[in-house]
């Protein structure tokens, strides 16, 4: 038993992308599921337009999932393969009967493909018919067909092709300003995050371990693991050669651990002392709007 | 970034490769005039989006083609032969051997029901002529050098008994164990988290220079290529369209596509307008269209573009471009 998302605390504003930066078993995908009502909290509260999700009904919970919607990262295996791609953006619509007139729902399908640029001649087709960027913007029409106020974007992008890739950051920056969405955007490419997030959180271990505006995040990095990650990312000019920012041997030592006895990165970090096992690290707002779950570097001079 | 290799003369040598694949009765061209050379101890890269051919390029060396693929005309130097027209038995001699491969997918390319000492052994065994247990303790000096304590131990261990990149290192290992010359790497770090990437490349990169290896590199990350590149060649549709060392490369592009490439990254700490795209997609292999590949999708293309396929123009001994635009600039080829 291990706590995959550990007291986190986080808000999204109307008309704003947050990001979620994490590595595997940092929890970022549980938290997603946590925020689609897919998974139960075991403490604390979801809160929704205005209703804690973990404590309404089953009925309540089913009136609200309109409004989250969610883009995974292989729009292969995200859709039916045996589905026509009219039925696949019409699916939620037809289940949540929000619309029920054939005529209309031709209409809606049709709006909703052109809203991501592909054309009429998409809606009989297949799946398999498509490209990868063409494929992720069938699913991101089925992401809208039911209006919702807050996409969950779960690595959208990074099984497409690095000019695909451009494309569906634009669009989904357009759709943004034209739906007035909100994005949960979550990912491990931190390029993709400045450019698309207002906000960026970034988790390790279930903890959110710094969190910031996005500019801010990156020129004034506070927590040795956000250190440590952008370090780890290829800059491509080669003239700025980077070298990764962590401990050789991976131990500093210190036994390192989850929850309340220490900081979870403690036994990786090249900033670690005694005090960082005693007890986690409380959240601290270290500079306006920006928190880091760290004794030690923050407060260094 | 590059050793100060002495050796001018290339350890390989691709000239006029060009590559076949049988699709519902026809025969598609999906490798065409690939041409370039790699000297010892020099990293390599080769980019290009899905259905570039780069993947192709890279193992048709080794001779590890669909069944449906076969090499056409051309010829791959290495060590005084032609490698596209010695008998499979003498290729097995040297894959795995004198050049070895590390993929995307270690899941995918370790046998799951058997040790991980088993495999490594297997590959000295076969090529060294050594004894199991011989195998076995140079297996154990292998892993301790990619980085997995208790090696002797995990020996005994199952592929799933790893992390992912784990069993990358030990897929490096593997590639290792005979003292290769060539090194070719496809996409090894795409599926792991960006931390243990950026671990794996530095080892690849600290052995290769310590066994005095060359790299071929196989990616699509093009912040890859920028740390760990010496040289470059960017793919398209079965094409070199440049081919540069790494600088020039990204301060210098001689070719649109590469041009277009650069475009397409969202920089740190830049403004956020909207990304600049390449509209359109790349050509099918079943159309064959006369004139440039990358013309279609290239808002500044002439009359020449789509009349003619460029030859590769020679713009110095290193750099070479698949455009029209340099026509003017070198001499052909």
């Amino acid at each position: 038993m291990f706590t995959a998302v550990d007291d986190v605390s986080l808000s999204l504003e109307e008309n704003r992308t947050i990001g979620i930066v994490g590595e595997s078993g940092s929890g970022k995908t549980t938290l997603a599921k946590l925020i689609l009502g897919i998974e139960k909290p075991d403490s604390g509260s979801i809160t929704v337009a205005g209703s804690d999700i973990s404590a309404i009904s089953a009925k309540e919970l089913k009136a609200l999932r309109p409004k989250i919607q969610v883009i995974f990262q292989d729009p292969y295996s995200s859709m039916d393969p045996r589905m026509k791609v009219r039925d696949i953006v019409l699916e939620p619509v037809r289940i949540n009967k929000t619309v029920r007139e054939p005529a209309k729902l031709e209409e809606l399908a049709v709006s909703l493909l052109r809203s991501v640029g592909l054309g009429e001649d998409a809606l009989d087709r297949y799946p398999h018919e498509f490209s990868g960027g063409q494929r992720q913007r069938i699913c991101i029409a089925r992401a809208l067909s039911l209006k919702p106020s807050v996409i969950i974007a779960d690595e959208p992008i990074s099984s497409l092709d690095i000019s695909i890739q451009a494309q569906i950051m634009n669009l989904l920056n357009e759709l943004k300003e034209k739906y007035k969405l909100s994005y949960i955007f979550i990912s491990h490419d931190l390029s993709a995050v400045y450019y698309l997030c207002d906000h960026v959180a970034v988790m390790y271990k279930g903890n959110v371990v710094e969190y910031a505006r996005s500019g801010e995040l990156f020129s004034n990095t506070q927590h040795p693991y956000t250190k440590l990650l952008l370090s780890a990312v290829p800059d491509p000019d080669p003239d700025k050669k980077s070298a990764l920012a962590e401990r050789k041997d991976g131990n500093a030592g210190l036994s390192g651990g989850t929850g309340n006895g220490s900081c979870v990165f403690s036994d990786r970090c090249p900033y670690a002392e005694p005090r960082c096992v005693a007890g986690r690290p409380p959240d601290a707002e270290i500079a306006p709007g920006h928190f880091a779950r760290c004794v030690v570097l923050p407060f260094k001079k | 970034m590059a050793d100060k290799t002495e050796a001018a003369e290339p350890i390989l040598e691709v000239k006029d490769l060009a590559v076949n694949i049988r699709y519902e009765g026809r025969d598609l061209k999906i490798l065409r005039d690939i041409s370039y050379s790699l000297r010892p101890g020099r990293t390599l890269a080769i980019v290009g989006e899905s259905g570039s051919g780069k993947t192709i390029g890279a193992l048709s060396i080794v001779r590890l083609l669909p069944n449906s693929a076969r090499v056409t005309a051309g010829r791959i130097i290495y060590a005084g032969r032609d490698l596209a027209s010695i008998s499979e038995e003498d290729l097995r001699g040297i894959r795995g051997n004198k050049i070895s491969m590390v993929f995307q997918e270690p899941m995918t390319s370790l046998n799951p029901v058997l040790t991980i000492g088993k495999q490594l052994a297997e590959t000295i065994v076969e090529h060294k002529n050594a004894s199991m247990s011989d195998a076995l303790a140079q297996s154990a000096v292998l892993l301790e050098k990619v980085g997995i304590r208790n090696a002797k131990a995990r020996l005994n261990d199952y592929p799933h008994n790893f992390s992912g990149g784990m069993r990358q290192r030990v897929m490096i290992a593997m590639a290792l164990s005979c003292g290769p010359d060539i090194v070719i790497a496809d996409e090894p770090t795409t599926a792991l988290d960006v931390t243990i990437q950026a671990q794996i490349l530095n080892l690849i990169l600290d052995l290769r220079k310590e066994n005095r290896m060359s790299l071929i590199l196989i990616t699509h990350n093009l912040g890859i290529v920028a740390q760990n590149a010496d040289d470059v060649l960017v793919f398209y549709a079965g094409r070199i369209m440049e081919r540069a060392p790494v600088r020039d490369i990204f301060k210098d592009p001689k070719h649109p596509y590469t041009e277009a490439l650069l475009n397409s990254l969202p920089k740190v700490n830049q403004a956020k307008e909207p990304l600049k795209t390449i509209a359109g997609l790349p050509p099918s292999f079943e159309r064959a269209a006369p004139g440039c590949p990358f013309q279609p999708r290239y808002p500044y293309a002439f009359d020449r573009c789509l009349a003619e396929e460029p030859p590769e123009f020679k713009i110095s001994p290193e750099r070479g471009s698949k455009c029209w635009l340099r026509g003017n600039e070198a001499a052909k080829a």
